[in-house]
């Protein structure tokens, strides 16, 4: 019997290809989540105030797309926790499939997906600085320019970050699969802990944990290192835990 | 060859075994049908062929091998039901084309030009379609992905009377230029038998036969006729189904195991002798009860 050979990598890579297709409404969305982060940063990140004189009232408005990226962030969490779900898990196993290669391919889509949400985002921070111009009635605009270097760097760290939620989106939208317990359990834990870290100590032991891991490394390479080998754990984890769902009933 | 081999195969949920020590093997390039009533474990069994599930003991290899969560299966099989999945991003055309990519041996002209046949909206996505059409679609999806081993669970749900019949002639026509094995789940036996060479009968899990189309077609004769000269007759056969007609007579369904003189004798006692088609065998071979239906309202 003549039986078609079967290349991992080119299925892997026609299940990506798909995926940027069919998983269209992520783009949509995204659009929908800057539109209104952008909108909500309009007014400014912080004011701070006006030194006035008999000659002149100084008033300074920064704007940043700090919230943009917060939103893609949160955004590329949601994605990552819907592709998790029955519905995008069993139309895989409509065409040539199996588990690992279902897997890797919805990690090279939030890859993708980081890569595409960074770019809008860090476009937006010069579309914040148009509709600031247009909405008030600014005299100076002042922005810093970067070297190359520190827009790649910029850029890379941003896709990082982005990835990084869309990593802990899946491993926790496979928790969820396994049992829907962990749906309830893991906010209620983490929201739990936010409110009674700021209510008893004034700060919260998982934000001040995660920032001191990721968001204070002054070394670029320490930094992407880090992340790396946090993605890797992140991913191993839920490659290892989907392993326990039924493929498709 | 064997395209799918199984020995001792079982699934439970929970307590109820779905299949119970289930052994077939089933030869490539055969058109085959599972045939079972609702529940009786055909789509467990087309599951755990597909590498969908996996079982709870036995054996059970798919082109030689295990196929849960297996590539190579996965590349020379294709599983289709009514609750396929497909995105509702994509159109008709975008999805054939994504199978085209998927599947080596797809033909992407003949489901362009059955997709037409059928009119169905290429523009259209597969949710917005009625049931009859998606299956339509589905039909089109599996037939033109060529795979080596072709999987239909209940493929005609909601189809209407002539789509069938031109989905059985496709389906013959297309194995027939490019064999490959073809396993149909279905109730509609009477539909099938022309295209079909194996059914594989299941009931509750169980393996009730295996046979050729030509052995079924004479595995069980009806015989009618008055009571006592029945009973004298056959008192030893292996009853399938019994039915009261009137209050003299009785109409038997058994295994034709009969001797040439035995029929003969049959036949000069005034007992009407009749073939039964694979349909109503099949429904016989899997009641509850000997009588059937009848066997409820007589109870008071």
């Amino acid at each position: 019997m003549y039986l078609t050979k079967v290349n991992f990598w080119k299925v892997i890579f026609n299940q990506y290809c798909y995926k940027l297709k069919s998983y269209a409404g992520s783009y949509t969305s995204l659009v929908m989540v800057q539109l209104i982060a952008i909108l909500l940063s309009v007014g400014g990140m912080s004011h701070m105030g006006g030194g006035s004189s008999e000659r002149f009232d100084i008033e300074v408005s920064i704007y940043s797309h700090a919230l943009v990226l917060i939103f893609t962030m949160f955004w590329a969490f949601a994605t990552a926790i819907l592709i998790t779900t029955k519905a995008y898990r069993y139309e895989d196993f409509n065409f040539v499939t199996n588990r690992i290669t279902s897997n890797m391919s919805n990690i090279l889509f939030l890859l993708t997906i980081g890569i595409i949400g960074a770019f809008t985002a860090s476009m937006s921070f010069y579309l914040n600085k148009i509709i600031a111009l247009l909405v008030y009635d600014y005299d100076y605009i002042i922005y810093t320019t970067n070297s190359l270097a520190e827009t790649i760097t910029g850029f890379s760290s941003t896709v990082l970050y982005i990835f990084l939620c869309g990593a802990l989106g899946y491993l926790l939208g496979v928790l969820v699969q396994i049992n829907r317990l962990f749906g309830f359990v893991i906010p209620a834990l983490f929201i739990g802990e936010l409110f009674i870290g700021a209510s008893w100590y004034d700060y919260s032991a998982i934000v001040n944990w995660i920032s001191g891991i990721y968001t204070t490394e002054a070394s670029f390479f320490l930094f992407v290192f880090k992340v790396l080998a946090s993605l890797i754990i992140l991913f191993l984890a839920s490659i290892t835990l989907s392993n326990r769902l039924e493929v498709r009933r | 060859m064997n395209v799918i081999e199984t020995r001792q195969l079982t699934k439970t949920y929970g307590r109820k075994h779905a299949l119970n020590q289930f052994s077939i093997s089933v030869e490539e390039k055969k058109i085959t049908a599972l045939i079972g009533r609702n529940g009786a474990g055909k789509t467990t069994l087309l599951k755990l062929i597909s590498g969908f599930d996996r079982q709870t003991s036995g054996e059970l290899k798919v082109f030689s091998e295990k196929p849960y969560n297996n590539l190579k299966v996965s590349a020379n099989m294709i599983f289709i039901d009514d609750n396929m999945n497909l995105p509702s991003s994509l159109n008709l055309s975008q999805l054939l084309i994504v199978a085209n990519n998927f599947y080596d041996k797809f033909d992407l002209p003949l489901a362009e030009r059955l997709i037409d046949y059928f009119s169905l909206p290429r523009t259209a996505t597969h949710q917005s379609l009625s049931k009859g059409m998606k299956s339509t679609f589905n039909m089109i999806f599996g037939l033109c992905s060529r795979c080596a081993l072709t999987i239909f669970d209940e493929p005609t749900t909601g189809m209407d009377s002539a789509v069938r019949k031109d989905f059985y002639r496709a389906l013959l026509k297309d194995y027939i230029e490019h064999p490959r094995s073809i396993v149909l789940s279905s109730h509609l036996l009477n539909e099938l038998i022309d295209i079909l060479e194996e059914v594989i009968l299941i009931n509750k899990g169980n393996l009730i036969f295996h046979l050729p189309v030509e052995e079924l077609k004479s595995y069980a004769i009806g015989l009618e006729g008055e009571n006592e000269l029945l009973e004298e007759l056959i008192h030893s056969k292996e009853i399938i189904y019994k039915q009261h007609i009137g209050v003299k007579n009785t109409y038997l369904v058994i295994k034709n195991d009969l001797t040439k003189q035995e029929l003969v004798k049959l036949g000069d006692s005034g007992i009407k002798v009749t073939a039964i088609s694979p349909d109503d065998l099949c429904v016989h071979l899997t009641a509850e009860t000997k009588g059937g239906i009848d066997d409820v309202f007589n109870q008071g």
